[in-house]
């Protein structure tokens, strides 16, 4: 209970501390954010009306605690370019965003398990070997490539699915769906072959362990050790590097719905990068960071839970 | 003979012609035995000798790199057990055969409940099922002796010690009664007082049940003690086998008897030191008392070295050379946020060695002797006490007194493959001691040279890496190394206990060698009361962090005064003991 | 300090080497696999290289000037890789393009590398308690900034380009040098050698350089190698977005990006930056995991 709160307390922290750095970085700016707000053409007085309306010229740390306080209300402020309240975009397009990784996680390990456990087994044969080579060509392919290899094939090729665009669930499940395949195989095939080589190496540390010959002792097949014994001592770390990969995904997705023109939260991301709508960055990375953030902390957790070794240290 | 004439009846298990080995290579030479049923034999050999291997044949659990030939037959199995395929193999495999290994901390697993993996044994082989199967582990649980037994069932692997996880191991290996019981070094990593009691279990539970027994192990006084017949494995062959009786007293082959004399520690040849695989033709068998007390031990044999002072010769006013008292070591541990709590690794600890002296200090795991060792040599701070080497009191933030004790106080330490620099000569590594100094490099290559020539190593020795040498040989860098800026004191920490019988031997004699060449006062570590009883005059016995009892060699293992060190003693297996038990 | 710390550290080698078996066959058919792995990985790094090398000597087209006659021209022999739709020759560009993504790749590992290992060895080492876990929580907190979210952010503060990209790759890389040097310190610390390095009276700054630096340097050289590959990787991706090298400068993720909107009608220009790109990081991963088996000394000392 107390290595619970500990760890609580150890996430309260470091998210702390991220919005430190994320707001700092915001501030290392040369010149200041209403100037760049205002524009090239701007003069002092369109700057200092700026600077006053968002209250940009209070002391640093007054804007920091209003941009954290905003925060924990759920109000991200109002950008100073676009004028347009923050927090209703994030929610927006974070739905699109969590739908897109969750999805290639999935279809990700749908391949990766039974893929990288063939290849454990078939270690040292032919098979296994090709199994390994292609997972290693899979992981050095940027998943933009693997998009636009997708879109030439199965969009200007075959003509299957949409090369773009976004189609809501209550406009119609079908279209949401077909809009949904090729940003999701994109980032699921590489990813795939991350967990692929994850999923191997687990499976075959698995395999030395001694408790499998103890259950091979008492009667077990080799095959049906691995299977009672072995998956789930196997599936702990496995669980583990998901959870890890799902961070990656989350920063993947940025560059996927670029290429898909897709309304998640890294186009809107990219959006204000290119306006330079700093508080709007602001917000989105932090909303960015704290995902990754939690998404350790639940890792973590369920470590706790998963091993009984971990459980009794806590 | 505890049990009725294996000869009588087809015997349970036969093995013809086994040859074990990968593609390329040999493991282990055609090899024929058999174990009648209830029969208890032993297999013992030294680290690659097969033994193990063998184990795995006849169980059909060898690495798939391996293969194996020859005929294995088990009665009432037709066929050869080498044939079947591995759906068939489980099927035998803890209904008629069991296997017991040697790594609890790792045989099991470690995400079920002990319970649980007790019951697989049965469910497997549908002899109980469910609830039934349940409550037959919690019954096997408490047949092994494990206190609570239904607490324990619900309790995960990393909950147990180390002899409770060989108990869970036994009772899974035997819940189906099989006929036989393979045992692969099942003691090896435990403790003497906890080894004893799971080979008194061992025994009790194969008794009860007329199991056989094939019993794989490097030591000789377990065998001993378990076994009717023995089987003697060097280098993939079966050099000889008889009953234990036959190999122990009058063995016929070299190596058998090599073995033997190298592993009584209560032998020694006429210059007083331990018998080696090379001196063993003039062994005469594990000892009849008078000649255990005739055979002089090395720690009395060193009387004309000029500086060997023992402290009964010293006079009443002479000064200890160390000192310790009032030793107290007490770590923190921190559990999650707020709560600490402190576990006491050493308490009131008082020891003084006198010039000359020669100290053991003997402990099970967890006694604290490592502690003390790592205090004494100024690597942890104590707690409270004081430690005092020569004129110096050790204190690990004192670097110039530190300095100076350690030109005074050196280590050899426990394991050959980690305590030498694996990306380091021999040259370097046995050097290192004399950079602190100040050392040119033509004085440190030259002081190299002779010291490593004192440890018995062959000159190019100096420009070969650690892995290029032998465990034993590993052993005498780690001396030579603590030996090169001529220390008074050397404390060595278990430095044999992962050596095989015959190196340990050697390097035990050079040990107490250049203890008398070098005029040494020692302090020697082990958990082995033999080892310690052959080369030091003093002895403490520890536990639990605290100072048992002290004394004379003779006085605490022939006089014990605590009840633990009578366990201690009474634990410790030799061979003349478990022979005179047979 | 807690439990669950271990979650992310027991993370499984995803290309750990096997245990060595017990005959020496295997042992030396999985070294010649380890030296077929780390041969085809330095010929891929290899001719990354050659590609950037000769660029500064010799490339086929001068890479800055348009050709507007021989515009989007596809595969043929004056121009082996085709043209874009400036009429500029893609060989050049790939060729340049080598350049830029080895410097950034260099410079982001030398930075993560000269500020990680120093700041994991030292955590490793000291029995300052506050001071490994302020170095350790540090690299928790970078450790969520992804590298390409991190570059994202430098390029909207300091304005999209190849400095901020390298910076902010390197940055974001630290973590990983510094927990790879910590647990490779803490397991040579643990060893007795360094006790006897100790009861030899060496100092702290001896046993960092003479016995922790050598131990743990092949597990350095092998992050070095994998961080090399993201960085490929994450410039690939933010130059795509545009955020990462600008024009003129050749890079391969801008080529893929511009490739976008010829992808029916001219696919060669998104395949052979594409295939670069890939090659590029398949060279590094494959030395990475060539040196690993080659540089453990837990297999070195079986052998």
């Amino acid at each position: 209970m107390s290595a619970l709160l500990s760890r609580l307390l150890q996430f309260l922290l470091t998210v702390w501390a991220a919005t430190v750095v994320v707001f700092a970085l915001m501030q290392v700016l040369p010149g200041n954010a209403a100037q760049v707000a205002a524009g090239l053409q701007a003069t002092p007085e369109d700057v200092a009306r700026i600077e006053a309306e968002f209250g940009l010229d209070r002391p640093l740390p007054v804007q920091y605690l209003d941009w954290v306080g905003g925060m924990l209300r759920g109000d991200f402020g109002t950008s100073y370019v676009t004028h347009v309240p923050i927090s209703p975009l994030i929610a927006d397009s974070v739905q699109v965003t969590l739908i897109l990784v969750l999805a290639s996680m999935a279809v990700a390990l749908l391949i990766a398990v039974p893929v990288g456990s063939t290849a454990a087994l078939l270690r040292g044969r032919a098979a296994g070997a090709v199994l390994s080579g292609l997972s290693q060509v899979g992981v050095a392919v940027p998943n933009f490539l693997a998009a636009i290899l997708l879109v030439m094939v199965f969009s200007l090729g075959l003509g299957w699915f949409p090369s773009s665009g976004w189609q809501a669930p209550i406009e119609g499940f079908g279209g949401f769906l077909s809009h949904l395949v090729l940003p999701v195989l994109a980032l699921a095939l590489v990813q795939a072959a991350i967990l692929t080589r994850y999923v191997r190496s687990a499976v075959l540390e698995v395999l030395r362990e001694d408790y499998l010959r103890t259950a091979r002792a008492k009667g077990r097949t080799a095959a049906g050790a691995l299977a009672v014994h072995g998956l789930r001592n196997a599936a702990i770390p496995v669980i583990t590097v998901a959870g890890v990969q799902l961070a990656t995904l989350l920063v993947g997705a940025v560059v996927i719905e670029q290429v898909f023109v897709l309304p998640g939260i890294g186009s809107e991301l990219i959006r204000a990068v290119q306006n330079r709508d700093l508080l709007t960055v602001q917000g989105i990375v932090m909303v960015l960071v704290l995902m990754v953030l939690v998404l350790n902390l639940v890792i973590d957790l369920l470590y706790t839970v998963l091993d009984p070794r971990v459980r009794s240290r806590s | 003979m505890r049990r009725t004439d294996p000869q009588a009846g087809t015997p349970l298990l036969t093995v013809e012609g086994l040859t074990i080995g990968t593609r390329a290579r040999t493991l282990v030479e055609p090899l024929s035995f058999a174990i009648g049923a209830g029969e208890r034999v032993g297999l013992i050999g030294e680290s690659g000798s097969g033994k193990s291997l063998t184990a795995s044949a006849v169980m059909g659990l060898l690495a798939s790199e391996l293969s194996a030939a020859g005929r294995v037959e088990l009665a009432g199995e037709g066929g050869n057990l080498l044939d079947l395929d591995e759906r068939a193999l489980a099927r035998l495999r803890g209904r008629r055969m069991g296997m017991v290994f040697q790594e609890p901390m790792s045989a099991l697993n470690p995400l079920m409940r002990v319970g649980d993996q007790v019951a697989e044994t049965m469910t497997l082989h549908g002899t109980a099922r469910g609830r039934q199967a349940t409550a037959r582990a919690v019954e096997l649980l408490d047949q092994v002796h494990l206190p609570d037994p239904a607490q324990a069932a619900r309790a995960y692997p990393h909950q147990l010690s180390g002899g409770q996880r060989q108990r869970v191991m036994l009772a899974a290996a035997l819940a189906n009664s099989p006929d036989l019981l393979i045992c692969d070094e099942p003691t090896t990593a435990l403790d003497v007082t906890v080894q004893a009691a799971v080979l008194d279990l061992i025994d009790e539970q194969i008794a009860a049940r007329g199991t056989g027994l094939l019993f794989i192990t490097h030591d000789l006084a377990v065998v001993a003690r378990v076994c009717e017949r023995v089987l003697v494995m060097h280098a993939g062959r079966v050099v000889e086998s008889g009953t234990v009786e036959q190999i122990f007293t009058r063995p016929q082959h070299a190596y058998t008897r090599g073995l033997l004399a190298a592993s009584d520690l209560t032998a020694t040849d006429a210059r007083g030191r331990l018998f080696t695989i090379r001196t063993a033709a003039e062994y005469r068998g594990p000892g009849t008392p008078e000649q255990a007390e005739a055979a002089p031990r090395a720690a009395e044999s060193g009387e004309a070295a000029p500086t060997e002072a023992r402290p009964s010769d010293a006079g009443e006013d002479a000064r200890p050379l160390i000192e310790i008292r009032g030793l107290e070591k007490t770590y923190v541990r921190r559990g999650g946020l707020f709560r600490r709590h402190e576990v006491r690794a050493l308490a009131g600890i008082d020891v003084s060695v006198m010039p000359g002296g020669r100290l053991g200090v003997v402990g099970e795991s967890g006694s604290g002797k490592t502690t003390l060792l790592s205090i004494l040599a100024g690597l942890i701070p104590a707690s409270a006490g004081t430690v005092r080497v020569g004129d110096v009191l050790v204190d690990p933030h004192d670097a110039a007194g530190l300095a100076a004790m350690r030109q005074d106080l050196q280590v050899v330490f426990q394991d050959p493959f980690a305590s030498l620099d694996p990306r380091m000569t021999t040259e370097e590594i046995v050097a290192e001691p004399l950079r602190s100094l100040g050392a040119g490099s033509a004085e440190r290559r030259r002081r190299a040279a002779e010291v490593v020539e004192a440890v018995g190593l062959d000159r190019d020795a100096l420009f070969r890496y650690p892995h290029q040498f032998s465990g034993g040989q590993r052993q005498r860098i780690s001396i030579a190394r603590a030996l090169i800026c001529r220390p008074r004191i050397l404390v060595a920490d278990e430095p044999v206990s992962a050596l095989d019988v015959s190196v340990r031997a050697q390097v035990l004699n050079l040990l107490s060698d250049l203890v008398d060449e070098y005029g040494l006062t020692l302090v020697f570590v082990s958990h082995d009361l033999g080892v310690v009883r052959h080369l030091c005059d003093e002895v403490v016995v520890m536990r639990g962090g605290e100072l048992v009892e002290a004394g004379t060699v003779e006085a605490v293992y022939d006089r014990p005064q605590q009840e633990y060190t009578r366990a201690l003693v009474a634990a410790t297996p030799t061979l003349a003991g478990a022979l005179a038990a047979q | 300090m807690s439990a669950p710390r271990s979650a992310v550290e027991a993370l499984p080698d995803p290309v750990a080497p096997a245990a060595p078996g017990p005959a020496s066959p295997t042992a030396s058919r999985r070294s010649r696999r380890a030296d077929l792995t780390l041969v085809t990985g330095a010929v891929l790094v290899g001719l990354v290289v050659v590609l950037a090398l000769v660029s500064f000597v010799w490339t086929p087209y001068d890479y800055a000037a348009p050709d507007p006659a021989a515009r989007l021209q596809g595969v043929s022999a004056a121009h082996p890789f085709g043209t874009d739709r400036y009429g500029r020759d893609t060989l050049t560009w790939i060729m340049m393009g080598a350049r830029i993504t080895l410097l950034v790749g260099l410079i982001a590992v030398v930075i993560a590398l000269v500020v990680g290992v120093p700041l994991g060895v030292l955590a490793g080492m000291t029995r300052i308690r506050w001071l490994s876990g302020l170095v350790m929580r540090g690299s928790d907190v970078l450790l969520a900034f992804p590298a390409l979210l991190l570059a994202i952010v430098f390029s909207a503060v300091f304005g999209p380009g190849t400095v901020p990209a390298m910076c902010a790759l390197g940055i974001a890389a630290i973590p990983a040098f510094a927990r790879v040097a910590r647990s490779g310190t803490l397991q040579i610390m643990s060893r007795e050698f360094i006790a006897a390095a100790r009861t030899a009276n060496r100092s702290p700054w001896a046993i960092a350089v003479t016995h922790v630096l050598p131990n743990i340097g092949g597990l350095v050289v092998v992050q070095a190698s994998v961080a090399f590959a993201l960085s490929v990787l994450a410039e690939a991706g933010l130059s795509f977005l545009g955020l990462g090298t600008q024009p003129p400068t050749p890079s391969w993720g801008r080529m893929l990006q511009e490739s976008q909107q010829y992808l029916g009608t001219a696919p060669e220009l998104a395949i052979f930056p594409g295939v670069f790109i890939a090659v590029a990081v398949l060279g590094f991963n494959l030395l990475g995991d060539g040196l690993r088996d080659r540089l453990d000394p837990t297999l070195r000392g079986r052998e």
